[in-house]
């Protein structure tokens, strides 16, 4: 396993693609953590959620490990699977409302400013979505625009009115009114 | 508060998380259930690239056609569309087999081209969008399919017997690739 963890991304997807199990835990061990909190933040307060999204991202992820072809990062590859999976559970939510109470959590510690947390979990899906894949994740808009499959001009205006949305509520008190 | 103001706080907002322990050994299970470890399926990386740089070569004779046939008159004749794809059987080759096949190829569609049985020819590129109604759109550089649409030629003939005719003598074949020929309305 040392050896695994010093190599490259593309060594490890080489060996995992031929069936190499140390190799999948070490691409697991390494892009996991990033994936998951990018889910963690999208699913906003059902967060059980975001360790089944998890776990549906790699499965899909192996699947198609072919269709990687190394032009982009692979963590960029691997959210682009992730937010897939968001997208379809997102749209099942939307059809099927459905809220168990274990699901939901309150802020907890482990949020470094929940103010954020509470304006960007009230924002609508869109606005979310394009916040944390540019401002929070660090995404450019072509990135963006090949993982969402909008055009990178979509992406820089639905940012704009995502910031202008995300300000007014955040300058508002708690249980205002939002627009 | 400025947009600065709200990208600096966003940006320090970034964390990763820890998935729960117990959520890599699921995976772990699940992969292995699927015969994914263990070398029990062959390296799809490896199998798609020589795939792929074998048809790459092979298929670059549909772009030079499009490109010549374009100032031919068009033949006359019933139009047939012949889609090549790359499928599990498609035999590959090495860097020099990849020249010899790219030449025969070209050999074959020029001959078609001469003869004014082929109007264009052209490669498709890789991924795409397939959308269904009712369905989101799948992105086919992501998704698992058996085979792809590779290369597409318009072949002119008189009937669909002389079509399959022509057809049937795509070099394609002999390589164990599969092709479909389509009538056009």
């Amino acid at each position: 396993m040392a050896d695994e963890a010093d190599s490259a991304d593309a060594v490890l997807i080489r060996r995992f693609a031929a069936g190499d199990e140390r190799s999948f835990v070490v691409l697991y061990r390494r892009h996991s953590p990033a994936v998951y909190g990018l889910l963690s933040r999208l699913v906003g307060p059902f967060q059980s959620e975001a360790g089944d999204l998890l776990q549906e991202t790699w499965i899909r992820a192996a699947s198609h490990l072919s269709a990687f072809r190394g032009d982009a990062q692979f963590r960029t590859w691997l959210t682009g699977i992730a937010l897939n999976c968001y997208r379809e559970w997102r749209r099942r939510a939307d059809r099927h409302p459905h809220v168990e109470l274990d699901d939901v959590v309150t802020l907890t510690e482990s949020d470094r400013d929940p103010d954020i947390r509470r304006v960007l979990d009230g924002l609508p899906h869109a606005f979310r979505e394009i916040l944390l894949l540019h401002d929070v994740e660090g995404y450019t808009h072509d990135e963006i625009a090949r993982l969402i499959e909008i055009e990178p001009g979509t992406s820089k205006s639905r940012l704009s009115r995502a910031r202008e949305l995300f300000r007014r509520r955040w300058l508002s008190p708690v249980g205002a009114d939002h627009d | 508060m400025t947009e600065d103001d709200i990208t600096r706080a966003l940006a320090a907002a970034r964390e990763d998380r820890t998935p729960p322990p117990e959520l890599e050994a699921a995976i772990i299970t699940t992969l292995r259930f699927r015969g994914v470890f263990g070398g029990q399926r062959r390296s799809p990386i490896l199998v798609r690239f020589v795939q792929l740089a074998a048809i790459a070569a092979a298929l670059l004779t549909g772009v030079w056609i499009g490109e010549r046939l374009a100032s031919r008159p068009t033949p006359s004749g019933t139009r047939f569309l012949l889609l090549l794809y790359v499928n599990p059987e498609y035999r590959t080759t090495d860097a020099a087999g990849d020249a010899a096949r790219e030449a025969e190829y070209s050999a074959w569609a020029q001959a078609l081209a001469r003869d004014g049985h082929m109007l264009m020819g052209q490669k498709i590129a890789w991924g795409g969008v397939e959308l269904r109604s009712n369905r989101p759109p799948v992105d086919l550089a992501a998704a698992s399919t058996p085979d792809e649409a590779r290369g597409v030629f318009v072949i002119v003939a008189s009937d669909e017997r002389t079509a399959l005719a022509i057809a049937k003598t795509c070099p394609h074949l002999k390589y164990g690739g599969r092709m479909v020929l389509r009538p056009m309305s």
